[in-house]
């Protein structure tokens, strides 16, 4: 079922070993590093292709352990965390992987900005209804915590430091859990992690509704899982495309639930449009249906 | 209990800070914008055009817009830059696919060399999603044209050509900055935060949301208004502006506002003016608008006796939108003085 999958992305490898957003576009490493996790898990003759995006990430990390978005762009940022993930546990890049887990623990998001705060109090109530005490993880550092960043940094942080976490990275990791279920929108479900704003209740997405519950996979069980699920279930019969059926099925797989209903649709949904050419929405096609294990998936307790 | 007179004093002097870095030793003069930024023409020209539908009137109403401009297109690659922030099933979000459609198609008849349709989505990344919901998919299968993800974009640093904001370097989209004409589509809208989101707001989709976030939260630690005008005033290339208000957005938008008809489109190369043009179709005073107001000082023009109008008279359009409670403020003093 993968193969179409698989094929486009190892067609669309740039020469230089790693992916752009699309076949053509300059590599990034997001991109990269999706691919990358996605060839290993749905591709074990994809050595040769692998072992290149393992060369093109190792060669872009920065000094401070973190990696940049693109060549061109100097800052390390959320990308980091997706690059900790692609090479943890790797033979031959662990101090890499290392070198990046210290730059996410060291990555914090800041407050909310004063003029949010000011335009609050005079207000004289929430314009933008969270708890501010709670930290995750931003886009850019100097900024806000947001939902995928979180997600993603969680997921890099459990990968890499597995059972042997210090007490540091436990700390970071309930915190950061913490403001996730925080962020639920009203009726269950999360979007880019902004749940009620100037008293509107905001909408959940399906994708990042799925990145959450595969964040939370080996939390807790409680009613915030359950009415994402129902959340996820509704939004993807309302309307589904490639990258909420892949995120879609791999929470499915992550919380034991069947996903084959989803999987089933992805690779009908894969021969329709082909996600756009878009890599990451293809990398997680890939990593949805493939037999084998990838790090969206934790080790089951 | 935080003592609200402390609390603002405490406000106030942080508010100071980025007016102190705009005043840095090296800035080339006390005005927060450099000599390149400063393109404010002595007069500006602005045409408003009666669309009642989204249909296939719609080529003839878009081409007779750009011919009131004379525009010159022969072997460019123009840019169409529509507004797809959220996709909202009652279509007073994003710009219409129609409308697109026709723009695509009056560009290509007007001997552009290509014309591709950019966006950067400021808050959800499937963009199979928006596209696919929104119609746009299906416009852009039709018309052929390709679309391009600003948000996944190469990005060009630049240094911005105003100083608003603190920062330093503006990664731009490389697919915009490398632009012939770049062309503003957003909707009519209301802005909770910024009074109104039109043409000059519409180019915060231009920056790549990998680099600035969804949303795009570096520029609103940077200030939005802010990081308006320094977005702008740093985009050299020609540019054109085309507001979609045959159904714009009153109340609390940019997403969760009100659909509100008022069957007019809005033509002009300065997106000042042109801004300028449809607040006041909103029944908003533009000088009331921070950015507008600023942006007057050195990008373009809002005064209305420094905008030449063409096509129909804006007053057969104007009315008044409802307003979000924090922005009554923008009313004309009309409204004011009558409370």
């Amino acid at each position: 079922m993968s193969e179409a999958m698989i094929n486009a992305l190892r067609t669309s490898q740039a020469a230089d070993g790693g992916w752009g957003a699309y076949p053509g576009a300059g590599s990034t490493v997001e991109c990269t590093a999706l691919a990358l996790m996605a060839l290993e898990a749905g591709a074990p003759d994809a050595a040769g292709e692998t072992g290149r995006a393992v060369d093109w990430l190792t060669a872009r990390q920065n000094e401070d352990g973190g990696w940049p978005v693109e060549d061109g762009v100097r800052e390390s940022a959320w990308v980091t965390t997706l690059a900790v993930m692609a090479l943890a546990r790797r033979t031959g890049v662990e101090d890499r992987a290392l070198h990046g887990t210290e730059w996410i623990l060291a990555e914090r998001a800041a407050q909310v900005s004063w003029r949010v705060r000011l335009r609050e109090f005079l207000r004289g109530s929430q314009v933008v209804e969270l708890d501010f005490s709670l930290n995750g993880w931003p886009w850019a550092t100097g900024t806000f915590s947001w939902v995928e960043p979180t997600v993603y940094a969680l997921l890099a942080l459990k990968r890499a430091a597995g059972a042997g976490a210090n007490r540091r990275a436990r700390a970071r990791i309930e915190e950061a859990q913490a403001m996730l279920l925080d962020r639920t929108c009203p009726g269950g479900g999360w979007n880019y992690g902004n749940k009620r704003v100037l008293d509107v209740d905001l909408e959940p997405y399906p994708d990042t509704t799925a990145l959450v519950l595969l964040a939370l996979q080996d939390a807790s069980h409680g009613p915030a899982i359950d009415d994402g699920f129902r959340a996820l279930d509704r939004l993807i019969d309302a309307r589904a495309s490639g990258l909420a059926l892949a995120l879609g099925a791999l929470a499915r797989r992550a919380w034991q639930h069947d996903p084959r209903p989803w999987t089933a649709r992805l690779a009908a949904r894969f021969d329709e449009t082909a996600f756009l050419g878009e890599t990451r929405s293809i990398a997680f096609g890939v990593m949805a249906v493939a037999p084998r294990s990838n790090p969206f998936l934790l080790p089951q307790a | 209990m935080t003592d609200r007179r402390a609390f603002l004093r405490t406000a106030a002097a942080v508010s100071v800070t980025p007016a102190l870095v705009r005043c840095a030793p090296d800035a080339p003069s006390p005005e927060p914008w450099t000599a390149a930024a400063r393109r404010k023409p002595e007069r500006s020209a602005v045409a408003v055009l009666a669309a009642t539908a989204y249909d296939g009137r719609l080529v003839d109403t878009v081409r007779r817009g750009i011919d009131l401009f004379r525009l010159d297109v022969r072997g460019r690659r123009v840019v169409l830059k529509p507004n797809f922030v959220e996709y909202d099933p009652q279509g007073a979000v994003n710009t219409h696919p129609m409308l697109i459609a026709a723009t695509i198609e009056a560009f290509r008849s007007l001997g552009a060399l290509d014309v591709v349709v950019a966006e950067g989505p400021g808050h959800r990344r499937d963009n199979e999603y928006i596209l696919t919901a929104s119609g746009l998919h299906d416009t852009l299968r039709d018309t052929g044209a390709r679309y391009i993800d600003l948000n996944m974009d190469a990005a060009r640093a630049m240094e911005p050509a105003s100083r608003y904001t603190p920062l330093r370097r503006l990664h731009i989209a490389e697919t915009v900055a490398g632009a012939d004409l770049l062309v503003s589509m957003p909707k009519m809208k209301t802005h909770h935060w910024a009074g109104v989101t039109l043409s000059l707001k519409n180019m915060f989709g231009i920056m790549p949301g990998s680099i600035y976030g969804w949303p795009k939260n570096v520029l609103h630690y940077a200030g939005i208004e802010q990081s308006i005008l320094d977005i702008n005033a740093t985009l050299d290339m020609p540019r054109f502006n085309i507001v979609d208000g045959i159904i714009g957005m009153e109340g609390n938008g940019p997403i969760q506002g009100v659909p509100r008809r008022s069957g007019v489109l809005v033509f002009g190369s300065d997106p000042v003016a042109v801004d300028a043009a449809a607040a006041r179709l909103m029944g908003i005073e533009p000088r009331r608008v921070w950015y507008l107001a600023q942006a007057d000082r050195f990008l373009g023009n809002i005064a209305e006796d420094r905008i030449e109008q063409r096509g129909e008279s804006l007053e057969l359009f104007a009315q008044d939108y409802d307003l979000h409670e924090s922005m009554l403020r923008l009313r004309p003093a009309r409204h004011s003085a009558s409370g």
